[in-house]
């Protein structure tokens, strides 16, 4: 195929350098993502704050207070609140944008199918804009942790810890969108698994409530090290420990360029199947 | 120069029975196969000169589309290979991520960086493709409120923005209006004219005559010719006739006709031949159509009515013809026989027709059919078709006329 170069054909390498080259296409994609998820609801860009609300106030209500969590003998319910909105939120922020994105090239067939289009993109603009409307629900704990007088300097090291979590999170989407082309199950399986992913994950208790038992469990979770980061970060003011900061990036770029080497693997086969 | 060629293109398409066959086959390293294969494209090869333009033709299944989604890169050739000089813009699709909530004119900016514009490219083109889509006035309003036709036009439009060397179109001329088909096709002209070269998909064999030098008949994923636009036409014309008229021999009387009647005469068949008297269901316009009827009498009678109705399949009444009005004796009718009714010429113009016919008791009118009881009416007896190879247009029939010129001096 002498003097055009297609798509469908470009090798692992030129797919990654080519998501350079649509950045400007991602950003157009992302916008209009955000904008769907506005014009869809009549309550518009409220839904961005009214989903982690009603599920921080569902699982702070039956942790907090019925069944009584506490991180130690001396934890208020309120501060057990924060330490699950600092678990819960970073949670939302990563299973939103997967279960958003899983969908998104079955969901657009014709985009696949009929126009020449580079089909990585559609994953990760919907993480991106998935991610973009999470962020407010984050802003307001920082805020509220402000407030508290809680945040200290580890703060610019939020961000970082961010983008760890966004490729490892455009890496997942990029895998789970490029199966579920072929198994059409995998956006009805989601929900379950990351479901009991959340409950492995110390989202609504922290790893010292857990007996040390099960720590190889934590061990070998990668979402724990990204919320414990987050923990460390916001309620202790500390900088998370060398150990998380491998283990992030490391997760981060080798799943981000193995979910990128699955779809491109897959694209000719996604273009017959879907 | 080269703008395509295609060297023994063949495209497999696997069929699976279920998802999970699939992933049996990839995850066994046993040599079993789970899959059941299509053959969409079978050894095809041709070739495009720069500035030629090619129709692709072909009944549904012929490997039309799958032809063109490898050219454009949509789909990768089981075997065999192919070269293509320029950029390639597909127009597979007219419309291909329209939001019908946003307004006209942010479509046609997110459409165009979908199909591979740069924000800025866009921008700038956005004019040329309002005024191309002749939309000035309603381009700011959501694109819900267009009608198809408009919506064909903005698609369209943005697909001349794309500038590309080579454009690959898949029938998407089917829809619109006429004026903008015709605005389409001086489009594609002048593009062909400016050094671009042209592969069209089309059923629409007078389409692909107007616009097209070469055309390439592909018949159940096979190449089956490729010459001068006039020669493929007039032999895919030939072919479809040869099928339709095997087609309505084998099917017999098509579905959905009643039958009603006194029985003092009945019609046992009616037959529909050629200038040979033999069966034919597809005809060319200006041939001679012999429409016989054969009865059965159970008693002598003098001069009945006999009547044909043509109704054209889209509801048009297209002709009729009646004994008993012309006034034409046609005798006496007695034990078993046939009546010829003779359209030599046949005028009427391209469509799929069928034909009633009845016999009624003497000199009562065709308006009486439905009140007064006929011997024998068989509605919607036969179908055929009617084919009109060399004209442009499609109209209702040929009508013949005389012309005289005089020199205004």
């Amino acid at each position: 195929m002498v003097g055009t170069s297609y798509i469908i054909t470009r090798s692992f390498s030129e797919s990654l350098s080519g998501l350079l080259r649509h950045l400007e296409l991602i950003r157009m994609l992302t916008a209009d993502e955000l904008r769907r998820m506005q014009i869809g609801s009549v309550v518009g860009l409220y839904w961005v704050l009214i989903k982690p609300l009603s599920l921080v106030g569902l699982y702070g209500v039956l942790f907090g207070v019925v069944f009584q969590t506490r991180g130690g003998p001396n934890q208020t319910a309120a501060e057990y609140l924060i330490v699950l909105l600092t678990g819960l939120l970073p949670w939302l922020l990563f299973s939103e944008a997967v279960s958003a994105a899983a969908g998104s090239i079955t969901a657009n067939t014709s985009l696949v199918t009929k126009i020449v289009f580079p089909i990585e993109i559609l994953p990760v603009s919907k993480v991106l804009g998935s991610t973009i409307s999470g962020l407010a629900g984050l802003a307001l704990l920082v805020a509220l942790l402000a407030f508290l007088h809680q945040v200290g300097w580890t703060l610019v090291l939020l961000p970082l810890l961010l983008v760890a979590q966004l490729f490892f999170t455009i890496g997942l989407a990029w895998l789970l969108s490029a199966v579920n082309v072929a198994v059409r199950d995998t956006s009805q399986v989601l929900p379950l698994a990351l479901t009991m992913w959340m409950f492995v994950s110390p989202v609504v208790y922290t790893t010292e409530m857990v007996p040390k038992a099960f720590a190889t469990v934590f061990l070998c979770n990668p979402m724990s090290y990204f919320i414990e980061g987050y923990r460390m970060i916001l309620l202790a003011n500390q900088p998370p420990t060398a150990l998380i900061w491998v283990v992030v990036t490391i997760m981060a770029i080798a799943v981000f360029l193995a979910g990128l080497w699955v779809l491109c693997r897959m694209r000719a086969l996604i273009a017959d199947l879907i | 120069m080269v703008a395509i060629q295609a060297k023994h293109l063949t495209k497999v398409y696997r069929w699976y029975a279920r998802r999970a066959d699939l992933f049996k086959e990839m995850l066994c390293f046993n040599q079993r196969t789970y899959h059941k294969q299509r053959l969409a494209l079978d050894d095809v090869s041709f070739e495009v000169g720069t500035g030629e333009s090619i129709g692709v033709m072909g009944q549904n299944g012929a490997g039309k589309s799958t032809l063109l989604k490898l050219l454009a890169g949509l789909s990768v050739p089981t075997s065999g290979s192919f070269e293509v000089n320029g950029k390639v813009a597909a127009l597979l699709e007219l419309g291909t991520g329209f939001h019908p909530d946003y307004s006209g004119i942010e479509n046609v900016r997110i459409n165009g960086m979908l199909l591979g514009l740069s924000r800025r490219e866009a921008e700038q083109k956005l004019p040329a493709i309002v005024e191309f889509a002749e939309l000035q006035d309603v381009i700011h309003q959501p694109l819900r409120t267009y009608s198809t036709g408009m919506q064909a036009r903005l698609a369209f439009a943005i697909a001349t923005a794309l500038q590309p060397d080579i454009l690959l179109i898949d029938e998407v001329l089917a829809v619109g209006d006429a004026y903008f088909v015709n605005k389409c096709i001086h489009y594609l002209q002048r593009f062909i004219g400016s050094g671009g070269t042209v592969l069209v998909v089309s059923h629409n064999s007078f389409l692909l005559g107007r616009l097209c030098h070469k055309i390439l008949w592909l018949e159940g994923g096979r190449f089956r010719q490729f010459d001068t636009a006039q020669a493929v036409c007039r032999a895919y014309d030939l072919h479809v006739r040869k099928l339709e008229s095997a087609r309505q021999e084998q099917g017999g009387r098509p579905a959905g006709g009643q039958q009603w009647g006194s029985g003092e005469i009945r019609i046992r068949s009616v037959q529909l031949l050629n200038r040979e008297e033999q069966p034919e269901h597809a005809y060319f316009c200006g041939e001679r159509m012999l429409v016989r009827i054969h009865y059965e009498a159970a008693s002598l009678y003098e001069n009945p009515s006999v009547y044909v109705l043509v109704t054209r399949q889209d509801g048009v009444l297209a002709t009729s013809c009646f004994s008993g009005e012309e006034p034409a004796d046609v005798g006496l009718f007695q034990g078993t026989g046939f009546v010829d009714v003779v359209f030599d010429p046949l005028l009427l113009g391209d469509g799929a027709y069928w034909l009633s016919a009845g016999i009624f008791p003497h000199k009562q009118g065709p308006e009486s059919i439905y009140r007064l009881d006929p011997f024998d009416y068989h509605e919607r007896v036969c179908e055929f078709t009617m084919k009109r190879p060399t004209r442009p247009l499609q109209t209702a029939f040929d009508h013949p006329v005389t012309w005289v010129h005089r020199s205004g001096r």
